[in-house]
C-alpha cells in the first residue's frame, strides 16, 4: 500500500500538473481532495459539462445565524484536476474535508484560500532571500515556470515541509479538520490500496503524521444540528470574484493570467497576455507607441533573465509594463507587490494591466444541474408575458400601483430588488421618503450574474416571498442603532408587500429602536411609519398591526430621548421630532398612545432652563395643539401668551416661534382670525392674538435689535405657506388702518444701500438727540 | 575603509563600500553589460545585501524596484527616481552608480540657477581667449565626462531646473552624441560610451513632474519610491544610521530601543495620519520621512551628551522635534501638540509615559 500525499497551492496551474501527473503515473486505487465531504453522494453533479469557473456555494440559515462560503473551482484548480484524471484513470474520488457549515471554518467564506499568513513570518524571511517582493512573486519565481514536472514536485513538497514548522500548534479548527481528513485516508488506506491525496500544502505535513495513527473506519459525515438549514448548490462563478476576495481569504491573483498558462503554456502566456494589455490600455485611450510596445518587451525580458525565469513571470510582465509606460510619481505602490484589493490612488493604467490579467471569464452551469427551489419560483413569478417581452429587448415596464396586477408584480420585483438580485432597475418610484408614487417604471435584462445570485439568495428562503422578508428581518438585525437606516428597510418592507411583515420584522425593529440614540432620525422613521399606517391604502399599510407596534416602539423611545436630551445639537431635529410625535397622536392608531404621558414630558421641557428656546415652542405647541386632558382651548392660548412673553427678547423671539409654529400652526392662524372677529364685533375685552402681541414685539424694536430678531423671524414664518402668510399680513395691516393688500405695499426703487445709509443716518442723528435729551429716546412709543 | 576616507565627513559611496564591492566584482561571474563595472545580479547583491556573502544590506524598499532601476539603466532609456523627501531616492542613485561606473560623483545638482554649462561643458576663460576654442581650454562638466568615460550621471532634483535646461538633456539622451559647435572638426562632437545613461531625481513635495516635458519624460522610465512601509525595518534602519553618525559626532551611547520605538511610531503615525490603532490623525504639512527621523535620533543624542552629559531622554525628542518636524510651521507645531496631549498618554510603557510628562518642553 502507498499513500502518496500531494500539497498544492489551490488555483495553481503548476500544482495542478503535478497533481494530474501524480495520479496518472500511479493510477491509484483511491483520489482523495480536500473538499466538503457531505457533497460525495452528488460528485455526479460536478461531472457534468460545465463552463468553469464554477463554485460550490454552501449555506447555513438559521435563527440569527446565516453563514455562507464558497469552494471556487477553475479548470487549473488541482481539485478540479484531480476529480478529472481520478475518472480517467478509474479511482474512487472522494472529498475528505469537513462540510462548510463546521465551526472550524470559523467566518472564512473561502475554502480554497491561502491559509498562508500563518506562515507570513517564514514567507517574509524567503522572499528577503529570494529578493522578491512577497508570497505571489515568490510563488511564481519557485513553482510557475516552465521546468520538468518532476523538479515541480519535489520542490513543492520541500516548500511546504519546510514552511510547517511541526511544533508549531496549528490555528483555530484546523487540527479537527486534518484530524478528519487523516482518518478518511487512514480508511481508505487500510485495505492496502494505493491513495493519491490532494490537500493544501500546509497541511500535508501534519495529516500525513497523523494518518499514521487514525482509526482506519470510515467518519461518519458530521450533520448540522436540526434547528438551521444547510444545504450546498453549484454556482456560476466569475473571475472577478475569484479575485475580489481578499486579506486572510485570499488565494492566487490574476486568474486569467494563469488560466491562460494552464491553457497554452507558461512560455506563450506572457506573450498572448501582453498584446490583451496593450489593447485593453489603448481601448482605455492611454497611448502606447510602437517604441514604447519595443520598450515594454525589453523590460520584461530583461527582468525575467535578471531573476533567472526562462520565460517571463507574472511579476515581470506586470514590472516591464509598468516600467516603460508609466510617466508619473505613483501614489501607492502597485498592487501585485502587495497582498489585498487595489488601494484607492492607484494609476489608472495600472488598474487596467491589473484588471487584465484578473479577467473576467465567468461561469455556466450545465442545464440539467439542479438548481435550488428558489430559482423555480421566479422563474414561475417572472413568467407573466409583459415581463418576458421587456427581458428579451431590455425596454422598460411601468406599472400603477393602484391596479391590482401591476400591484403584485410591483411586489415581486421588489423582493427580488430586496435580495440584491441583479437586472431589476428601478427607475422612478417611491423611495425611502414619506412620498409613495403611484407609478413605477423598472428596466429588466438577464445580466450574466442573476443566476449566481438567484442560487445564493435560496439560503433566504425556499420561495420568494418568504427569501425577501427573511432578508429584510436580517438587514433590520444588523442595523444596530442606525436608525435612518432603520426607516430605508421599513421603506422597503413595505414595498415588497405589508403581509410579509412578520413577527420577527416587529422586534427586529423594536431592537433596533431601543438601540437609537438620534431622536431626529427616530423622528423620521416614526412619521414614514404614521403616513403609512394612517393612508396608505394602495399599498395595503393602513392600520397595519406591524406599524402599529412600531409606532408605538418609538413613541416611547423618543419620549424617554425628549426626557434626557440636551436640546444643544440639532434643535431643528428634535422640533421635528415633536411635530412625528404629534402626528402620531393625532393617527388614531390602535390601541391609543399614551398622550398624556408625552404631555407631561412636555411640561417638564418647559421648565428645563438649559433648552434652546426653539424646543420651548415646540412644547408649548404640544400643550396648545394636541395635549387631550386637563385643560381648554383658551387656557392653552392663554398659557401660550405668557410664555411668548417669558421668551420675548430680539435673540430668543424668532427661534421660539419657530417650535410654536411647527406644532401650532393652525391654531395661531384661528385664533388670529377670532381675534378680528372679536374686533369687529368691538368686543373691547378680547385679548390681543399672538399674531397681535408678535406685531406688538417687533414694533417695539429698534433697528439694531430688528437686524437681530429678522432672520430667525423669516425662518419662523416660513412655516406657513405663502397665502396664509399673506393673508396674515393683511389683517396686520388693516388692524393698522390700511386697506390695501399686502402685495400693494409698492417695492422700494431707490439702491438698498441708499435706504440703508440714510437710515444709519436717521439712527446716528436719533441717537446724539437722545444722548442730549433733546427728542424721544430710541425704542419709545410715539 | 582606506586612511583617507576615514578623514572624510562624508565618502561616496564607491569609498565607502570598496571592499564589498571588490569582493563582489572577485566573485561575479555573469556577463555585464557593456560599460558596466558589475553585472546586473552582482550590483542588485551589492543594493538589497547578500548575509553570506557578507555584503550589508544598503536599500530597505522593495526588491522589484530595484530590479526595475537595473533594467532600465541597461536599456537605453534613462532612469528616474521620483518620491517623498527623504525616501532614499539620492542614496539609491548614489549606489547604483558606484556599483555600475564605480564613481558616484558624476553629479549635476539641480536648482532654479542651474545652468546648461553646469551640465554639459564650460570654458576655462583666461586659456579661451589666450588660445581660442581647444579641447585645453574646455571645462568638463558631469555629462560631458558621463559620455565620454561611459559612467552613469546623477542628476538631482531635476525638476528643480527651468524647463528649458531639463530640455537640454533630449539628444543627449536619444543620440548619445553632444555636439560643441565652438571646437572644429571630430573634436566637435562627443559621442557617448558604453555604459552612460543618466539617473535622476525628483521630490513629489516642492515641483512634481507635471510641468516637465512629454519628450524628456518618454525618454526616461520612472520609479516611485515609497516610504518605508514595516514598521522593524524602519526602526531598524534609524537605529543604525543613529548609531553611526553619533559615532561618527564622537557620542558614545546611541539612544536606547524604547526611545527609538517611540521617535519612529511618531514619525510613522504623524506622516500617515493614522495611530497604529487606527485613529485618525491631521497629517504634518512637513515631510516625516526616514531621513528625517535619522536626523532627530542624531539630534537626540547630541543634545543629550553635550549638553547634558547623559543618556539621551523622551524630553529631548519633544525639544528637537519642532526644529526637525515642524520647522517654522504654526499650523504642524499646533498638531504635534495635539499630538502629545491627546495621543501620547493612550500609549503603553515607560518612554511614552516620559514623552507626555515633557510635553511642556515643546517650544512655541
Amino acid at each position: 500500500m502507498t499513500v502518496h500525499y500531494v500539497g498544492v497551492r489551490h488555483h495553481s496551474p503548476a500544482c495542478a500538473r503535478v497533481v494530474a501527473h501524480a495520479i496518472r503515473e500511479r493510477r491509484p486505487a483511491w483520489v482523495l481532495i480536500e473538499g466538503p465531504v457531505d457533497l460525495n453522494p452528488r460528485l455526479d453533479e460536478l461531472r457534468l459539462d460545465h463552463q468553469l469557473p464554477i463554485a460550490i456555494y454552501s449555506y447555513l440559515h438559521g435563527e440569527g445565524v446565516h453563514h455562507s462560503s464558497w469552494t471556487p473551482l477553475c479548470e487549473y484548480s488541482p481539485e478540479w484536476q484531480a476529480i478529472q484524471v481520478g475518472d480517467e484513470v478509474g479511482a474512487e474520488v472522494r472529498f475528505i474535508d469537513l462540510p462548510a457549515w463546521h465551526r472550524s471554518f470559523g467566518d472564512y467564506s473561502n475554502r480554497y484560500r491561502d491559509g498562508a499568513d500563518r506562515y507570513a513570518e517564514a514567507i517574509a524571511k524567503l522572499c528577503v532571500e529570494l529578493r522578491v517582493d512577497g508570497l505571489d512573486s515568490l510563488w511564481d519565481h519557485l513553482f510557475e515556470r516552465d521546468e520538468p514536472i518532476e523538479l515541480v514536485a519535489e520542490r513543492l513538497a520541500t516548500y511546504f515541509d519546510e514552511l510547517r514548522d511541526p511544533e508549531e500548534p496549528v490555528a483555530g479548527g484546523e487540527d479537527e479538520r486534518e484530524q478528519y481528513m487523516a482518518q478518511c485516508i487512514a480508511a481508505a488506506a487500510a485495505d492496502g490500496s494505493d491513495v493519491v491525496v490532494v490537500t493544501g500544502g500546509f497541511h500535508t505535513t501534519a495529516i500525513r503524521e497523523l494518518a499514521t495513527t487514525a482509526p482506519t473506519e470510515w467518519p461518519a459525515v458530521p450533520e448540522p444540528d436540526g434547528a438551521t438549514r444547510f444545504e450546498s448548490y453549484l454556482v456560476p462563478f466569475g473571475f472577478r470574484r475569484l479575485d475580489a476576495f481578499t486579506g486572510y481569504q485570499s488565494g492566487m491573483p490574476s486568474p486569467e493570467w494563469y488560466q491562460q498558462v494552464w491553457e497554452s503554456s507558461p512560455t506563450e502566456a506572457p506573450g498572448l497576455m501582453l498584446r490583451r494589455v496593450i489593447e485593453e490600455l489603448r481601448a482605455a485611450n492611454v497611448p502606447v507607441s510602437a517604441a514604447d510596445l519595443i520598450a515594454v518587451q525589453t523590460m520584461t525580458d530583461g527582468l525575467a533573465r535578471l531573476r533567472g525565469h526562462a520565460t517571463p513571470t507574472r511579476s515581470d510582465l506586470l514590472d516591464g509594463l509598468a516600467s516603460a509606460l508609466l510617466k508619473d510619481a505613483q501614489h501607492v505602490p502597485f498592487p501585485w507587490t502587495r497582498r489585498g484589493p487595489i488601494q484607492a490612488g492607484t494609476d489608472p493604467a495600472v488598474v487596467v494591466m491589473a484588471k487584465t490579467l484578473s479577467g473576467s471569464r465567468t461561469g455556466r452551469l450545465a442545464p440539467d444541474t439542479p438548481l435550488p427551489p428558489l430559482v423555480a419560483d421566479v422563474e414561475q413569478q417572472l413568467a407573466e408575458p409583459r415581463l418576458a417581452q421587456a427581458f428579451e429587448d431590455n425596454s422598460s415596464v411601468d406599472l400603477r400601483l393602484t391596479t391590482e396586477g401591476d400591484l403584485v408584480t410591483s411586489r415581486v420585483l421588489h423582493r427580488l430588488r430586496v435580495l440584491s438580485i441583479p437586472g431589476f432597475a428601478r427607475t422612478a418610484g417611491t423611495d425611502a421618503s414619506r412620498v409613495v408614487e403611484l407609478d413605477e417604471t423598472w428596466i429588466l435584462s438577464r445580466p450574466d450574474n442573476q443566476l449566481p445570485a438567484l442560487i445564493e439568495a435560496a439560503a433566504y428562503g425556499a420561495t420568494l416571498e418568504r427569501a425577501a422578508a427573511s432578508k429584510v428581518a436580517e438587514e433590520l438585525h444588523e442595523i444596530g442603532t442606525n436608525t435612518a437606516a432603520l426607516a430605508t428597510v421599513l421603506a422597503k418592507a413595505v414595498l415588497i408587500g405589508v403581509a410579509s411583515l412578520t413577527d420577527d420584522v416587529l422586534d427586529a425593529a423594536r431592537e433596533a429602536i431601543q438601540a437609537a440614540t438620534h431622536l431626529g432620525e427616530l423622528g423620521n422613521l416614526l412619521a414614514t411609519a404614521v403616513s403609512l399606517h394612517r393612508h396608505d391604502t394602495v399599498l395595503e399599510t393602513a392600520g397595519n398591526e406591524t406599524l402599529s407596534g412600531i409606532i408605538h416602539a418609538a413613541w416611547t423611545r423618543m419620549l424617554w430621548l425628549l426626557e434626557v436630551t440636551t436640546g444643544s445639537t440639532d434643535p431643528a431635529g428634535i422640533t421635528d421630532a415633536i411635530r412625528a410625535l404629534a402626528a402620531a397622536a393625532q393617527s388614531g392608531v390602535t390601541p391609543p398612545l399614551p398622550v398624556s404621558d408625552a404631555t407631561g414630558t412636555m411640561r417638564r421641557l418647559l421648565v428645563r432652563r438649559d433648552l434652546s428656546p426653539e424646543l420651548h415652542g415646540a412644547a408649548v405647541g404640544w400643550l396648545w395643539a394636541v395635549a387631550a386632558t386637563g385643560i381648554s382651548p383658551e387656557q392653552a392660548r392663554a398659557e401660550a401668551a405668557a410664555a411668548l412673553a417669558a421668551a420675548n427678547r430680539p435673540d430668543l423671539i424668532g427661534d421660539w416661534l419657530s417650535g410654536l409654529f411647527a406644532l401650532a400652526r393652525d391654531e395661531v392662524v384661528a385664533d388670529d382670525l377670532a381675534s378680528v372677529d372679536g374686533a369687529d364685533t368691538s368686543d373691547s375685552d378680547a385679548s390681543p392674538s399672538i399674531l397681535q402681541l408678535i406685531d406688538a414685539t417687533v414694533a417695539s424694536m429698534d433697528a439694531d435689535q430688528y437686524l437681530v430678531a429678522l432672520p430667525s423671524l423669516r425662518m419662523a414664518f416660513s412655516w406657513f405657506p405663502p397665502t396664509e402668510r399673506e393673508q396674515i399680513g393683511e389683517r396686520i395691516l388693516r388692524r393698522r388702518g390700511i386697506k390695501t393688500l399686502g402685495r400693494a405695499i409698492p417695492r422700494l426703487s431707490a439702491d438698498p444701500m441708499a435706504v440703508a445709509s440714510g437710515a444709519a443716518l436717521d439712527e446716528h442723528v436719533t441717537q446724539v438727540l437722545a444722548r442730549f435729551h433733546l427728542g424721544r429716546p430710541a425704542g419709545s412709543p410715539e | 575603509m582606506t586612511d583617507t576616507a576615514s578623514q572624510l565627513l562624508r565618502p561616496p559611496a564607491e569609498v565607502r563600500y570598496a571592499d564589498e564591492l571588490a569582493s563582489l566584482a572577485k566573485r561575479d561571474k555573469a556577463p555585464r553589460p557593456p560599460g558596466w563595472a558589475l553585472s546586473l545580479d552582482a550590483v542588485r547583491t551589492f543594493v538589497l545585501g547578500d548575509a553570506k556573502g557578507k555584503i550589508s544590506r544598503k536599500f530597505v524598499g522593495d526588491a522589484s524596484l530595484v530590479d526595475r532601476a537595473l533594467v532600465s539603466l541597461a536599456t537605453s532609456r534613462g532612469l528616474m527616481l521620483i518620491g517623498e523627501p527623504g525616501t532614499a531616492k539620492s542614496m539609491l542613485s548614489e549606489l547604483l552608480a558606484a556599483a555600475i561606473s564605480g564613481d558616484s560623483t558624476l553629479t549635476i545638482q539641480g536648482g532654479a540657477a542651474t545652468t546648461e554649462d553646469q551640465i554639459k561643458y564650460s570654458w576655462n576663460y583666461a586659456m579661451l581667449l589666450a588660445n581660442g576654442p581647444t579641447p585645453e581650454s574646455l571645462v568638463p562638466a558631469p555629462i560631458h565626462r558621463g559620455m565620454r568615460e561611459g559612467k552613469l550621471v546623477r542628476f538631482e532634483e531635476i525638476t528643480r531646473c527651468p524647463l528649458e535646461v531639463q530640455d537640454s538633456l533630449l539628444s543627449l539622451l536619444s543620440d548619445k552624441v553632444m555636439a560643441i559647435p565652438e571646437l572644429p572638426g571630430n573634436e566637435g562632437m562627443v559621442f557617448a560610451r558604453p555604459g552612460f545613461n543618466v539617473i535622476a531625481t525628483a521630490n513629489t513635495r516642492d515641483r512634481g513632474v507635471n510641468e516637465m516635458s512629454a519628450a524628456l519624460k518618454r525618454r526616461l522610465n520612472f520609479e516611485t519610491v515609497f516610504p518605508i512601509a514595516d514598521f522593524e525595518t524602519e526602526l531598524e534602519l534609524v537605529r543604525t544610521e543613529a548609531e553611526r553618525l553619533l559615532a561618527a559626532s564622537g557620542v558614545p551611547d546611541a539612544p536606547d530601543r524604547d526611545l527609538l520605538e517611540v521617535l519612529v511610531t511618531t514619525f510613522r503615525e504623524l506622516r500617515n495620519g493614522q495611530t497604529s490603532t487606527g485613529h485618525a490623525l491631521e497629517p504634518l504639512s512637513t515631510v516625516m520621512s526616514t531621513a528625517e527621523a535619522v536626523s532627530v535620533a542624531h539630534a537626540v543624542g547630541l543634545r543629550a551628551h553635550f549638553l547634558r552629559g547623559g543618556k539621551a531622554n523622551a524630553g529631548d525628542i519633544v525639544g528637537t522635534l519642532a526644529g526637525t518636524a515642524a520647522k517654522d510651521n504654526p499650523e504642524d507645531l499646533a498638531r504635534i501638540r495635539a499630538y502629545l496631549e491627546q495621543e501620547v498618554p493612550r500609549k503603553q510603557g515607560p518612554a511614552w509615559k516620559a514623552m507626555h510628562d515633557a510635553r511642556d518642553d515643546l517650544p512655541g
